[in-house]
């Protein structure tokens, strides 16, 4: 496996999430598969955000000795050691923000089932043009 | 100054509390909901009095203590304030729009949602931090997503879901886009990002901004990923989306704005040609809209577009800042009034709109206020700002765009005005049930067309100067005549007639009336004609009540700034008020709405076209009306061609004469004489004063191949002698009198392409007599309609001896009009024939000469079908005109008069104005006579006196000599057999003209009116496929997504 770092990995991987995700609102017509590849390619994303900071051989971005804190060396040296936790604070954000989304979506499916009493992405056309 | 970090935090504090205030009631809930936006906007608006005049420096916030890039910043500038206090403002008059419709239980609910869209809008305005920006970009989404599911209608729910399927798409884009961004530069701040991206590698840069820019393009409505937008405009709540405007949209936009420093220039292209395709685009698939919430969609995308367009040309500095912001402000009060008026109205189609906001105060008014600020007309900001956008455009030489902005300009008036039509339209079948716009409906309207109109009139004076004092008065005048429309016709009109003669007084002692300058003598003409409609006007009827006057002295203070202006500015302002002034009188006539529309839509042609001239001579550094002068080149053949079509299709010349009948003959009765006496000169005056002067200064234009004067001559005579040919078959007297006077300026025309002293002479003298005598029928016909409720000219009959004055206003205007000794028309004739055989241009003088001998043809029906024959049964017990409408009469028959006598009362001012523009004479004055250069020489008081003798002779004669008459009843008849009906059209006078239609009707079948359709049906057709693009279903919107970044990756600069 030469060359396949982890890094590679977590992309490809986040890549196909996404575009199995994306094949599935575009492919399937029942509203909570959509939404459910909706859901892929959120976790899809995540991974390839959580990727772009992933640092082979660091480790989590938590400074958890006030001994680190007191020399501006030992303090940089470690920082060095971690990873970038930016992307992780991003991630978490857009996870929130996700279930968020994804609540909100179902609760519309619901209603859309009650009113039409079908899941088809082809019944909900009558705006257009 | 309170630290505008509390715009986010105490609206999201609030908001979560106001669900347990609505327990606590209704109006607990509601009051802590509107006390937290005016806190909210408070804070904003303490701001910007500093923040414009400089002494308060713009406030950057960080978070945490820690400062950019660590920290996230957010910055408090003047467009910060100002986009923030539209917002809240906006939020303000949702909340007054929403919670009628809301009950106690919903009402907390509803109120956190909205404040949740106006954090996030706060927060997109004010953050400087790409994944800030990211964050409050979904928490407006997850209110409105949310908001919109409050709707109770069905469709609200299905263009919810498809917004959010969009959504899902745009917020994936951005987050690859801004986590790419992240590990290209190493920051999020927006303050440092722009100054790194550049030090990424191209490759991997192009994909992220193209990711970037697909996730903006969705947001911002942009074609072609602006379906789901449109639906949810079509779905949800207008009042929801009147919020979205004024907070959400302008907050993503500025949003845009702030993440454009990000590109690279070479995406500046792509950016201005997505924004400008759905300018155009969006506006001409509004054209086949019939359902008005969905068109206010495709307007909004539209307007979008345009910014977007902007933002690349303000970054380079081509266009300044404040015009995009002209434009954005103007947007958001316009688009947000008629969201929240639509809002009112239950349907959602046009026919829903018949009549709407007929009885109530302020609707209709307000709905007029929004639509001609959302068409970019003055004095709303709009205008100003296009103004802006456009000579900018002209400086950077960027005709194309120019273009296509004025075709999507145009293309917005005909959907706008379309629908106002239907507004205007009473059917009482269906106007009856309309539902009447309660007090809480109109604040939001009420609120942002006061402030367009402040903003628009402040403008006004920064751009064109303070008006003279004379045009205020008549304007503010007007304005309160509008206030008080409900007042009696008596009052309205004498007020409006204080205000005119008032400032007629004013301007005269300034001396500026003199009418041996263009300016003064069409002063006077505007001023002349405004008196005697508003005096007309005293005795009321069709024209004299409503809105009418209050119209009509915003009409004539507009065509004074028209006829003082010294630059194209002025001149144009003016020209845009005295077509949107017109319109909304024209279509206060009975059947008015529909030609009202036809004649903004061509009057909006007319415009662009005008304005395209003008930006041809501003684009080669000329700014005002002297300076056309000196156009050289192919700016002068462009400026020229442009103004001289646009004055010709405001004239309704040939080709484009088909606005004119419908406008004057559905007009209100007693506008209809300023119409044809007035405003069909202005177009004659932007020739003397604009595109005359392009050609007098440019004999290169003028000697090459075919000659443009003689062209523009032609197409004068051509008009002359169609409208007469198509007058003559007119049974609908004002018609008639339409059609003349279409023709009447065909006569100008050609006098003023001749562009010789005498050629201008006689156009100017045509101007003049053409305003009384034509006026004099208009105001006849007008109070015969008034008496007997027909314009067709075979229901009448016998009428001389029931209204004996109109009588003779006919006979003396009809005699005027054709040109036969010895009233005026003769002088005028000759004249122009002297000129024109000067000249040698002989095709023109006998198509003229042609002409005006076919118009005895209809004329004499004026005073045969209408005054002379059997008096019809059911006009017996019809009066002479009220007392004003005959004393209007007498005076323009005293006018007609005195210059047939003594036409040097004209002539020698006339004189004077051309020999000060040729530095040449026309004529020479001997005695009585007048004698043209080539030596012609006539004397009209000579010709008078014998007329008068000779008319005198012969009524002795027959006094004398004559078999007297014996009077019988007008029933003592027999008829040999029964009386087929209906019994009319045994009239001779039906259909009077058919001999002539057998001889030349193949000349006049209405091809130009079959042209005009066959554009409008093609042009139509393929609009309709092209918006077949929004299928409707959710997977298609997505769809055009992954295309656009597709299409991007092939097409664009990254490739």
């Amino acid at each position: 496996m030469n060359g396949l770092t982890p890094s590679t990995l977590y992309l490809a991987t986040a890549i196909l999430l996404i575009l199995m995700g994306l094949a599935a609102v575009l492919v399937k017509r029942n509203l909570l598969k959509m939404v459910l590849g909706l859901s892929l390619v959120d976790t899809g994303i995540h991974l390839l955000i959580a990727a772009l900071g992933a640092h082979p051989g660091r480790t989590a971005p938590i400074l958890d000795d006030a001994k680190y804190l007191a020399d501006p060396h030992t303090l940089l040296a470690r920082v060095n050691l971690v990873v970038d936790p930016v992307p992780q604070a991003l991630v978490l954000t857009a996870i929130v923000i996700g279930v968020g989304v994804t609540a909100l979506m179902l609760s519309y499916v619901v209603r859309l089932y009650a009113r039409r009493g079908s899941l088809d992405i082809g019944e909900i056309g009558r705006l257009k043009w | 100054m309170v630290n505008p970090i509390l715009l986010v935090a105490v609206p999201l504090g609030v908001g979560f509390l106001l669900p347990l205030f609505g327990k606590l009631g209704r109006p607990v809930a509601v009051a802590v909901h509107g006390a937290t936006i005016l806190f909210t906007t408070a804070v904003a608006a303490l701001w910007l009095p500093g923040l414009i005049d400089g002494s308060t420096a713009p406030l950057d916030i960080t978070t945490g203590g820690w400062s950019a890039p660590i920290g996230i910043t957010l910055r408090f500038g003047l467009p910060e304030a100002v986009l923030c206090v539209l917002a809240g403002l906006t939020a303000l008059a949702s909340l007054a729009a929403l919670t009628p419709r809301e009950d106690a239980e919903t009402v907390g609910r509803s109120g956190l949602l909205q404040l949740l869209v106006l954090t996030g809008a706060f927060g997109l305005i004010m953050t400087r931090d790409l994944f800030n920006l990211y964050v409050f970009l979904e928490i407006s989404s997850i209110g409105t997503y949310a908001i919109v599911a409050f709707g109770r209608d069905d469709s609200a729910l299905e263009a919810g879901f498809k917004y959010m399927l969009i959504g899902a798409a745009a917020s994936t884009f951005l987050l690859v886009a801004i986590a790419y961004l992240y590990k290209l530069t190493g920051t999020l701040s927006l303050v440092n990002m722009p100054g790194l991206v550049h030090t990424a590698p191209a490759g991997a840069l192009a994909i992220v901004m193209l990711f970037l820019l697909a996730g903006m393009a969705i947001e911002l409505k942009l074609i072609p990923v602006n379906g789901p937008a449109l639906d949810l405009y079509d779905g949800a709540e207008p009042g929801v989306m009147a919020l979205l405007t004024g907070a959400t949209v302008n907050g993503v936009l500025f949003a845009f704005w702030k993440v454009s420093a990000l590109f690279p220039q070479a995406w500046y292209p792509v950016l201005m040609t997505m924004g400008m395709i759905t300018f155009t685009g969006g506006n001409l698939m509004a054209t086949m809209q019939d359902r008005p919430r969905r068109m206010l969609g495709y307007s909004s995308s539209a307007q979008l577009g345009l910014l977007v367009f902007l933002v690349p040309l303000v970054r380079t500095g081509a266009v300044p800042m404040l015009a995009a912001g002209l434009l954005l402000i103007n947007h958001t009060l316009a688009k947000s009034a008629l969201l929240w008026l639509a809002g009112v109205i239950p349907g959602k189609t046009l026919d829903d709109w018949t009549g709407a906001f007929r009885s109530g105060f302020g609707g209709r008014v307000l709905l007029a206020a929004g639509i001609l600020a959302i068409t970019g007309l003055p004095p709303f900001p709009g205008f100003w700002g296009k103004w802006t956008v456009v000579t900018s455009l002209a400086h950077a030489g960027m005709n194309g765009w120019i273009t296509a902005l004025l075709l999507g300009s145009l293309f917005e008036f005909i959907y706008y005005y379309r629908w106002y039509q239907r507004v205007q339209t009473e059917d009482d079948s269906r106007t009856a049930a309309r539902p009447v716009a309660g007090l809480w409906d109109l604040f939001g309207p009420a609120l942002f067309g006061l402030g367009g109109l402040v903003l628009g009139l402040v403008w006004t004076v920064r751009m064109t100067g303070t008006p003279t004092e004379a045009v205020i008065v008549i304007a503010a005048v007007g304005l309160v005549l509008l206030l008080v429309k409900n007042l009696p016709a008596l009052v309205l009109n004498l007020a409006g007639l204080l205000g005119v003669v008032a400032a007629a007084l004013w301007l005269g002692r300034t001396g500026a009336l003199a009418p041996d300058t263009l300016p003064g003598l069409f002063q006077l003409l505007i001023l002349g004609g405004g008196a005697l409609v508003l005096l007309a006007g005293l005795s009321g009827g069709s024209g004299a009540s409503g809105s009418v006057p209050g119209l009509f002295m915003i009409l004539v203070s507009s065509l004074l700034m028209l006829a003082r202006a010294e630059t194209l500015l002025q001149f144009f302002a003016g020209w845009e008020i005295m077509t949107w002034s017109s319109y909304l009188i024209i279509g206060h006539g009975r059947r008015g709405p529909k030609p009202a529309s036809i004649y903004m839509v061509f009057s909006g042609a007319a415009g662009f076209l005008v304005l395209g001239g003008m930006m041809a001579a501003i684009g080669a550094g000329q700014t005002t009306l002297a300076g056309l002068g000196m156009l050289t080149g192919s700016a002068a053949v462009w400026a020229w061609t442009l103004l001289g079509l646009g004055f010709l299709v405001k004239s309704a010349a040939v080709g484009a004469h088909v606005w004119a009948p419908g406008a004057y003959s559905e007009s209100p009765d007693l506008f209809t004489p300023f119409l044809s006496g007035v405003i069909s000169k202005i177009p004659m005056f932007g020739f003397m004063v604009a595109a005359l002067r392009i050609a007098a200064g440019n004999l290169a234009l003028v000697t090459d191949g075919l000659d443009p004067l003689w062209l523009l001559g032609a197409v004068g005579a051509v008009t002359a002698f169609g409208m007469t040919l198509l007058a003559v078959f007119q049974e609908d007297a004002k018609k008639l009198l339409a059609y003349s006077s279409v023709g009447q300026v065909g006569y100008i025309v050609v006098g003023l392409a001749i562009l010789s002293p005498l050629g201008w002479t006689a156009a100017l003298f045509h101007v003049v007599h053409h305003l009384l005598f034509k006026g004099l029928l208009f105001f006849a016909i007008a109070g015969v309609i008034m008496r007997t409720g027909t314009r067709t000219m075979y229901e009448m009959g016998g009428l001389i001896k029931k209204m004996p004055l109109s009588f003779i206003s006919t006979l003396i205007g009809i005699i005027a009009l054709s040109g036969v000794p010895p009233l005026a028309g003769f002088t005028g004739k000759w004249l122009l024939y002297q000129a024109l055989l000067a000249k040698g241009w002989y095709f023109i003088l006998v198509l003229v000469m042609f002409a005006s001998v076919v118009a005895f043809v209809y004329l004499f029906r004026l005073i045969h079908t209408v005054f002379l024959g059997q008096l019809k049964p059911q006009h017996r017990t019809v009066r002479e005109v009220p007392l004003p409408l005959a004393v209007t009469q007498v005076l323009m028959i005293i006018g007609t008069m005195a210059l047939a006598v003594y036409p040097q009362v004209l002539l020698r001012p006339l004189d004077a104005l051309v020999r000060g523009q040729f530095q040449a004479a026309a004529l020479t004055f001997d005695g009585t006579a007048l004698v043209t250069a080539t030596g012609a020489t006539f004397n009209p008081t000579h010709m008078m006196v014998l007329v008068v003798i000779l008319f005198v002779l012969m009524a002795l004669g027959l006094l004398v000599l004559g078999p007297w008459p014996r009077k019988v009843g007008q029933l003592d008849i027999g008829f040999a057999g029964e009386l087929p009906p209906p019994p009319q059209e045994l009239h001779y006078a039906a259909n009077f003209a058919q001999p002539y239609r057998r001889a030349w009707a193949h000349l006049v079948q209405p091809r130009v009116m079959r042209f005009w359709n066959a554009v409008a049906d093609g042009g139509g057709g393929a609009v309709d496929l092209l918006r077949r693009m929004y299928s409707g279903n959710g997977q298609t919107y997505v769809m055009y997504a992954v295309l656009l970044v597709a299409v991007l990756a092939l097409l664009g600069p990254g490739r």
